[in-house]
């Protein structure tokens, strides 16, 4: 399988949001962009 | 007391009306813990522990409300992808910070501007960042951040209920104002970084400022939108970091211009702003002397709380329990510290609270604490 690089803007993005399982697909951007904006605030 | 006798009263005192009762705002974050039993360790990597050191923490002292609901330091959320700014000192129960966070180099910034807000952070400065995610490892290990994200959400909504219905305890915040430049300095470029800039790169600051504005201002527009504000105090908290670093002409450029008409904005629509100020603010004065009575509240780690009373007459004020004297002062000299401010500042506009973001062993004592919060009680 081909190595992604994650932080590769945006196909790492998208790769990464193709990894949450757990949500609509209208609700996982709100749900990353938090989740970064939480992580740079730490 | 009942929530919304709490809620009400909390308003009062940050729109500067006269209140019988002066509420108390927790400035506690890390000495939450360390005023535990529990470790630094034990708390910080477990969120079952830290709801009861968050619980205990109210049961003890019974603030009215909290600067920090305990979430200050999710570090199993961060440690999943490394890139955690700060470590625990084991013997001494210290939070240490690693080092300033430098994550852009002073060429990029036609790079930030070319990119964009978001995909800059996402390639650079989370890239860089996070020091775990360039292994094979990736799906598991952002399966791994999910998880953790995710328990980090249900803490915070399992202590808001817990809070709400148990406590009768409101939310400090509904939302925030947050100029790009904080994030520049803090998580971009780092206090040194920054400051070279300002005197190296001024037109670019300037250019990345506005060009991240959208961003940043998305959710306080979203807030003035929703005007729906039923469990916190204040509708907006403003944090002034970076104003340290700068000159007045700095400051009307990358920060007043931002933040300002958001501030004229909230006055208009009779909302709430509590500002929260590391250092000093009383330099930069004149900018909130117009601004309408009741519109703010001003915390002020370093400036003395009559002087502000005195230039900002038209600002409810919040402080009035210092640190220092907190630890090393006497419980006589707490409550008479504490009684001189409700004395000079309580008919109106006046909530109490420490002067300091109390993170370290060396903030508070918990006798004093305790001493003074019978006090303030038994009014």
């Amino acid at each position: 399988m081909e190595k992604v690089d994650c932080w590769k803007y945006p196909e790492g993005y998208e790769y990464v949001k193709s990894l949450i399982d757990f949500l609509p697909e209208e609700e996982k951007d709100g749900y990353l962009n938090f989740l970064i904006e939480t992580f740079a605030q730490v | 007391m009942e929530f919304n006798e709490r809620l009400d009263i909390c308003r009062k005192a940050i729109r500067n009306e006269h209140t019988d009762y002066i509420p108390v705002l927790s400035n506690f974050y890390t000495g939450m813990t360390i005023d535990s039993e529990y470790t630094l360790q034990e708390a910080l990597y477990d969120w079952e522990t830290m709801f009861k050191v968050f619980c205990e923490h109210h049961e003890r002292y019974g603030f009215d409300y909290y600067a920090d609901r305990a979430y200050r330091n999710p570090f199993a959320f961060v440690d999943t992808l490394g890139g955690n700014l700060y470590k625990v000192d084991e013997p001494t129960q210290t939070l240490c910070i690693i080092n300033d966070a430098v994550f852009m180099q002073d060429d990029e910034y036609d790079e930030l501007l070319k990119e964009g807000y978001f995909p800059f952070v996402w390639s650079k400065i989370m890239n860089r960042r996070c020091t775990l995610s360039h292994g094979d490892d990736m799906p598991e290990r952002w399966k791994k951040t999910f998880e953790e994200f995710n328990k980090l959400q249900d803490f915070n909504a399992k202590t808001q209920q817990k809070f709400l219905d148990d406590y009768k305890i409101p939310n400090w915040f509904k939302s925030t104002i947050f100029p790009f430049v904080e994030s520049l300095m803090m998580g971009f470029r780092g206090i040194k970084g920054f400051s070279i800039d300002l005197r190296r790169h001024y037109d670019k600051v300037k250019s990345a400022c506005e060009m991240a504005f959208d961003d940043f201002h998305k959710w306080t527009e979203y807030s003035f939108q929703d005007k729906t504000n039923d469990i916190a105090v204040a509708d907006f908290m403003i944090s002034m970091l970076t104003h340290s670093l700068l000159n007045e002409k700095q400051f009307n450029d990358l920060w007043w211009k931002y933040v300002g008409p958001d501030i004229e904005r909230a006055a208009k629509e009779n909302m709430t702003v509590y500002c929260f100020v590391e250092a000093s603010m009383l330099r930069f004065a004149d900018h909130f002397r117009d601004v309408p009575n009741g519109t703010i509240a001003i915390f002020s780690e370093n400036d003395d709380i009559f002087e502000v009373r005195e230039k900002l007459p038209n600002c409810a004020v919040v402080g009035g329990i210092p640190c220092n004297l907190l630890k090393n002062g006497t419980k006589e000299e707490n409550i008479d510290h504490v009684k001189k401010v409700i004395d000079a500042l309580g008919d109106h506009g006046l909530t109490l609270s420490q002067d300091k973001m109390v993170s370290f062993a060396q903030d508070f004592d918990r006798d004093n604490m305790l001493a003074v919060m019978e006090y303030v009680r038994g009014l």
